[in-house]
């Protein structure tokens, strides 16, 4: 079964995100194996909890929670381009959501040699 | 949440593979060539062979003589010079898109190889993963 991994990076407002959402869902109904996804630069915004949209539009985060606990895919955030951007993932101000995990660009690198094939959004 | 660590020293040597690291944004208007190039440093420091490549408006990250402080940016070209210490060196520039600019191959780096368009884009095929920056 061919690895896929998936590097976001593009802010949960971009419909790219919704593209990467549905490469992952047809990828996995055509048995492909998602290894895991990785959020950096923008994509990291995916992770903020507090993160309020419109109801008549894409509900980002609940579309991961949904592959997240369907799959159990990790969805891996890089801390440094998160926290720049306002994530906290420690103390009582912690606005990462559970679904994702804390990481840093290794894991970019650990995921990029495990896959067959890399897809950018 | 959950936490993972991986250090360079934990993962396995066999698995490399070539990356290839593309950059199109110029040197201070965005976080694109710093986030692009913490991207290369990463892959050079877990001996992954990583290439870059600067076509478009990324052209502009190579050019000598940037002065990063006049407008308040970090100076993150400076950065560049740790490139080769990870043994990053193959570095690619686009003839063409110097030549809409009017730059000259005039680079704060050594080791810039100059590619014309065709060979540019040849090369970058060559590599099995490409990201974009």
């Amino acid at each position: 079964m061919p690895n896929l991994a998936v590097i976001v990076t593009s802010s949960p407002s971009d419909n790219l995100t919704v593209t990467a959402i549905e490469i992952i869902t047809a990828a996995l109904s055509q048995d492909i194996n998602v290894i895991g996804v990785f959020f950096y630069q923008n994509g990291v915004i995916n992770a903020n909890k507090n993160i309020q949209i419109p109801s008549d539009e894409f509900q980002t985060l609940q579309a991961w929670r949904l592959l997240h606990q369907q799959t159990n895919i990790p969805l891996h955030l890089c801390i440094t381009a998160g926290e720049k951007r306002g994530l906290v993932c420690e103390g009582e101000n912690i606005n990462i959501d559970e679904v994702f995990t804390v990481s840093g660009l290794g894991e970019l690198v650990e995921l990029t040699t495990k896959a067959d094939r890399v897809v950018q959004l | 949440m959950t936490k993972t660590i991986i250090t360079s020293t934990n993962m396995s040597k066999e698995n490399t593979s070539t990356v290839a690291v593309l950059n199109a944004h110029s040197s201070f208007n965005s976080s694109y060539g710093k986030d692009a190039l913490d991207v290369a440093l990463i892959f050079g420091s877990y001996e992954q062979e990583v290439s870059l490549f600067f076509q478009g408006e990324g052209v502009r990250q190579l050019i000598s003589v940037q002065n990063a402080s006049l407008i308040n940016a970090k100076d993150y070209l400076a950065t560049f010079s740790a490139l080769e210490f990870y043994d990053v060196e193959n570095i690619y520039v686009c003839l063409t898109s110097l030549k809409q600019r009017n730059l000259a191959a005039d680079f704060h780096i050594d080791n810039v190889n100059v590619l014309p368009e065709q060979e540019f884009s040849a090369r970058l095929r060559q590599h099995k993963t490409i990201i974009r920056f």
